[in-house]
């Protein structure tokens, strides 16, 4: 069973995520669309996906939160990423698998994951 | 919604968007009665007294981005469908949700991953204090975020670190109360 005392050894962990990256300051922001259409369309095993990985990569600078709804409830779910610098990429019809190459190739490695974007799907 | 765990999230996105501060969630397993109940008591601005009446109707909604708010009205029919109901109490400051449901009915839905709800609005919400209890049995397991954010030393537990381990905590809280299957609810 685990017990709360844990989260002493897991804060040591963090903060030394934290300190190690600390001079990217403003962080990234990954929003993800929770209203109903968003949750009946999966997504909070989506923003569960950026959890895990970004935890696994101890990339503990950039803040998974949740929006309402964006008020395009047929690509839901949608995740927008706020980056540093002020821009915004809107990924739409987002799964736990794209998550995990969004993670691997936007948020670590600067390169958008075009094809996933609303900007592909509304061709 | 498939399952009682993404019905709360929904709920709880509405006392979010309420401005709560403090928000209780309850799941309680009454054996006798064959009751399951969840609570979600907030005390956020509460429900527009035009509208308490009838915001278990679809179209009604305060949401300017369409005129359908599902949340409530999906969640009353799930309740209904399992031989329960949905009551709403407004309180002096903020609402009460409480959902019924039949434990034993063939259409309950399964309790889902209550772990990633739970931690998904923590994180996602830190400045609300959250306090979670269930309760089946004489089993009781309980989580408040004021002790996580003494365990933590006011730490931002937004981490992803802490935040899967919550859900960890919160799923095997959930396996000692309800039983061993993580869905079921068992003695």
């Amino acid at each position: 069973m685990k017990s709360l005392a844990e989260l002493e050894q897991i804060r040591k962990k963090a903060l030394e995520d934290v300190r190690l990256r600390n001079s990217e300051k403003d962080s990234t922001r990954v929003v993800v669309g929770m209203a109903t259409c968003g949750i009946a369309a999966g997504a909070r095993p989506v923003m569960n996906a950026f959890i895990e990985e970004l935890g696994k990569r101890s990339l503990g600078n950039i803040k998974v939160t949740m929006t309402g709804c964006i008020g395009v409830c047929r690509l839901e779910p949608i995740v927008e990423v706020f980056e540093k610098n002020g821009t915004k990429v809107t990924y739409v019809n987002m799964t736990p698998e794209k998550a995990v190459r969004i993670v691997a190739e936007h948020l670590v490695n600067g390169r958008v994951c075009l094809d996933y974007t609303i900007g592909a799907a509304e061709k | 919604m498939r399952d009682l765990s993404l019905h709360l999230m929904d709920i709880l996105r509405n006392c979010v968007d309420a401005g709560s501060s403090k928000v209780s969630i309850g799941l309680k397993a009454d054996r006798d009665d064959d009751v399951l109940t969840i609570t979600v008591d907030d005390d956020g601005r509460g429900i527009d007294p035009g509208i308490a009446n009838c915001v278990k109707d679809p179209f009604v909604t305060t949401r300017k981005t369409r005129k359908v708010g599902l949340g409530l009205p999906l969640l009353a029919d799930s309740a209904r469908m399992s031989g329960g109901s949905l009551e709403l109490v407004s309180k002096e400051k903020g609402t009460l949700v409480k959902a019924l449901f039949s434990i034993s009915h063939i259409d309950r839905p399964p309790l889902g991953d209550i772990g990633a709800t739970v931690a998904g609005i923590i994180g996602a919400e830190t400045d609300i204090r959250w306090i979670l209890t269930f309760d089946n049995c004489n089993k009781i397991f309980s989580l408040d975020t004021d002790d996580i954010k003494k365990r933590t030393e006011g730490m931002d537990f937004s981490q992803p670190v802490i935040i899967a381990w919550i859900k960890d905590y919160v799923n095997e809280g959930l396996k000692f109360v309800f039983g061993g299957v993580l869905n079921e609810i068992s003695c």
